[in-house]
C-alpha cells in the first residue's frame, strides 16, 4: 500500500467519524427534546423500562443519523417522527406485547390534578394515532399540514382524526375542546 | 378544554434520573463509536468480511493448486504425477503413447499419492510389464531433499516386493532439463547413465525404449550391492535413494 492509498484510507476514516455526532451535541439534544419524548412516551407507554428503551433508542439514533437539519423545526419534527415511530415498534414487538405484567404498568410519576388526571386517561384512551394528533395539535401547536407533513399522512386524515378525537374527549370531558 | 390539555402535558417532563441515564448510555456509545458506527456496520466490515473470505478462497485455491512435487513413474509408459503440498495428485503428464493412454484410463486425479500409486501399480498394463521383468523406475522430485525422501518412504510402503522396481529422488533442476528434453524425470536420469557409457547416444535414442532396454545398453549389472541395479543412485547431486534393484540383465 503506498503512501496515497493510506492517506485516502485514514480520510475515509475520518469521513465516517465525522459522520457520527459528538456527545455535546447528545447532550445538548436530550436537555432540548426529552421532555416532548417523554409525553409522546407518556401518552403510548405503559412502563417506564419502555420509556428508558424509547430513549435510548430515539437518541442514539439522533447520533448515528448522518441528517443534516436544515433549521430547528426540521430537528424537532425528526425527533417526533422517530419517538413516535420507536413507540409503535415496540407496540409491535411480538414479545412485548405478551410480557408487559400487570404490575409493571407505570403509576404516574407526576403530580397530576384530578382534572389533569382525567385529561390524561382521557388522551390515552383515545386509538394511538388519535393521541399523536391530539398532542401535536392542541399541545405542540401543530396545524394540520404540518401534523399531516410530520407524520407523512394526507392532510384530510389529519382533519378527520381531528374532529373524531374531539368527538371523542368532549364525551369524556365534556365542553368543547377548541374554547 | 384546549388549556386543560396544555396544562396537563406541561406537568410531564423528563425524570432528571432518565436524562442521565441516556445521556450515560449515549456517552458510553460514543466512546466505542470506532466498534459500532454505522459507517463500519454498513459497509467496511461487511466488504472487509468479503475481501478476508476471498483472499482466503484465493489463498486456499493457489495453495491447493500449486505443484509441490512431482513422482515420475517409468517402466514403458512413462507418465509423471504432479502433487500438491496436500499430497494430492493434481494431473498427469504423460511422456509416450503408452503413458498417454494410461493417463487417460486413470481415474486418480485428486487422490492422493499413495492410493493413486496402488492404482496404478494394479494396472493390467503396468502389471504385465512387470510380470515379464521391465524395470520400473519411480523417481520422486521434491521441493527439498528431505521432502522428497519422506514422499519415497511412503511409496516404498506400497510399491510391490518385486526385484525389478527402482526408485530414487531428484530435484527440480534436473526435472526442468528433463522436460526441455521430452522425458520424464526417471527417462531422463536413465538416458544420462547411458550416456556415460556411449557419448553418442541422443534423446531420441531413448524415447522410444523401455527401461530395461535402456538399462540394457548401459550395461550396468544390478547384482551385486557395491555396484547397485541400474547405478542411479551414484550420482552425489541427486541424493539417490535406492529402494529396489533390477535382477540383472536377461
Amino acid at each position: 500500500m503506498d503512501a496515497a492509498e493510506a492517506a485516502d484510507g485514514e480520510a475515509a476514516e475520518d469521513k465516517a467519524r465525522e459522520l457520527m455526532r459528538s456527545e455535546q451535541e447528545a447532550n445538548r439534544a436530550i436537555e432540548q427534546y426529552s421532555d416532548m419524548v417523554r409525553r409522546l412516551c407518556m401518552i403510548h407507554l405503559k412502563n417506564y423500562h419502555d420509556t428508558q428503551d424509547i430513549f435510548q433508542t430515539v437518541f442514539l439514533k439522533y447520533v448515528l443519523s448522518s441528517v443534516v437539519f436544515e433549521s430547528q423545526a426540521h430537528e424537532k419534527a425528526w425527533f417526533i417522527r422517530v419517538t413516535i415511530n420507536a413507540c409503535k415498534d415496540l407496540l409491535k414487538d411480538f414479545f412485548h406485547t405478551r410480557i408487559v405484567a400487570i404490575d409493571e404498568v407505570e403509576e404516574c410519576p407526576y403530580t397530576l390534578s384530578q382534572d389533569n388526571k382525567s385529561v390524561l386517561e382521557a388522551v390515552q384512551s383515545l386509538p394511538p394515532k388519535y393521541r399523536n394528533i391530539v398532542y401535536l395539535h392542541y399541545y405542540e401547536g401543530y396545524t394540520a399540514p404540518e401534523i399531516g407533513k410530520i407524520l407523512g399522512k394526507n392532510v384530510n386524515t389529519i382533519y378527520t382524526c381531528l374532529t373524531r378525537s374531539r368527538k371523542l374527549l368532549r364525551e369524556k370531558l365534556g365542553g368543547d375542546i377548541d374554547e | 378544554m384546549n388549556d386543560r390539555i396544555k396544562e396537563t402535558f406541561d406537568k410531564i417532563s423528563a425524570e432528571t434520573a432518565l436524562k442521565n441515564e441516556t445521556k450515560a448510555f449515549i456517552a458510553k456509545k460514543i466512546n466505542q463509536k470506532n466498534a459500532f458506527h454505522p459507517f463500519l456496520y454498513q459497509h467496511i466490515v461487511p466488504v472487509m468480511a468479503c475481501f478476508v473470505f476471498l483472499l482466503t478462497g484465493f489463498y486456499g485455491y493457489r495453495v491447493y493448486f500449486t505443484q509441490a512435487s512431482i513422482i515420475s513413474i517409468d517402466i514403458n509408459p512413462s507418465f509423471e504425477l504432479n502433487i500438491n503440498q496436500f499430497g494430492k495428485v493434481l494431473s498427469i503428464d504423460s511422456y509416450n503413447d503408452d503413458g498417454t493412454q494410461l493417463a487417460n484410463s486413470l481415474k486418480i486425479r485428486y487422490m492422493d499419492y499413495t492410493d493413486a500409486l496402488d492404482k496404478i501399480l494394479e494396472d493390467e498394463s503396468i502389471a504385465a510389464y512387470l510380470s515379464q521383468d521391465e524395470l520400473l523406475t519411480i523417481s520422486v522430485v521434491g521441493q527439498s531433499e528431505e521432502k522428497s525422501r519422506k514422499i519415497l518412504e511412503n511409496i516404498e510402503v506400497h510399491i510391490p516386493e518385486q526385484h525389478n522396481v527402482c526408485c530414487h529422488t531428484s530435484n527440480f533442476e534436473e526435472a526442468d532439463k528433463a522436460h526441455c528434453a521430452g522425458l520424464s524425470v526417471g527417462k531422463y536420469r536413465a538416458f544420462l547413465e547411458l550416456q556415460k557409457v556411449n557419448p553418442n547416444v541422443t534423446i531420441d535414442d531413448v524415447k522410444g525404449l523401455t527401461m530395461r532396454q535402456i538399462q540394457e545398453l548401459t550395461g550396468i549389472s544390478g547384482e551385486t550391492e557395491d555396484n547397485p541395479s541400474v547405478g542411479h543412485d551414484s550420482g552425489e547431486n541427486r541424493g539417490g535413494h535406492r529402494h529396489r534393484h533390477g535382477a540383472g540383465m536377461n
